[in-house]
């Protein structure tokens, strides 16, 4: 699943320990998920999304 | 970001799964030299042979309630998941050397594994499982544009 977590995370100017912590994971967590290793649970991604203040659409895609 | 093969979060579960699992080593390790000493002084027989045997399983136990109350009570997922997978690489590793081992005792050809051999395989192999999946993660490939 592609995601544009790593692009959000710039515009906002966070570094991955900067949103671990807002989402209260670890850093490899974040990386994980930025880089398609792994793709988090539904309470997990609607607080990605609430936090980016968006939608779980608008962060992840199944499309390639 | 380098690679930390014993890189461990702070979170409060951890830090009671380490005490829990210390404390259980310990006890498991007591009861492996206790009973094996008591045995090869006393010479016991009968039911509490059976007794004495399953002191170590008890810890075996304790240990599995540990494991399972950190899994629950882990708030991160990912890091969750890396445990189970470590725990499932061990545990099926074990169970292959188990029955490589049984069945060449079938056949004849093999004395028995020292007692606790087991043990100490699936620990090893869990913390060789850990380590590697914590520096895949860290790697420099997946920490592009940190």
């Amino acid at each position: 699943m592609n995601n544009r977590l790593r692009i959000l995370r710039a515009e906002r100017n966070w570094s991955q320990a900067d949103l671990a912590q807002k989402l209260e994971v670890s850093r490899q967590s974040v990386n994980a998920i930025e880089t398609g290793k792994y793709d988090p649970s539904l309470p997990l991604a609607f607080k990605l999304a609430r936090l980016f203040d968006t939608t779980i659409e608008a962060i992840f895609s199944d499309q390639p | 970001m380098t690679c930390n093969p014993f890189h461990r979060n702070n979170s409060p579960a951890i830090r009671r799964y380490t005490t829990g699992i210390a404390l259980t080593m310990g006890g498991y390790l007591l009861t492996v030299f206790g009973t094996a000493t008591f045995v090869n002084h006393h010479h016991p027989h009968g039911i509490t042979v059976y007794l004495l045997s399953a002191l170590p399983a008890f810890c075996i136990f304790a240990m599995l309630a540990v494991v399972v109350t950190y899994l629950r009570d882990e708030k991160d997922e990912y890091v969750r998941m890396l445990m189970v997978r470590s725990l499932l690489a061990a545990t099926f590793v074990v169970l292959a050397i188990g029955a490589y081992n049984d069945f060449l005792r079938s056949f004849g050809d093999l004395a028995p594994l020292p007692p606790f051999s087991q043990w100490v395989a699936f620990w090893f192999v869990f913390a060789i499982a850990q380590g590697i999946q914590h520096c895949n993660a860290a790697s420099p490939r997946n920490n592009e544009n940190e």
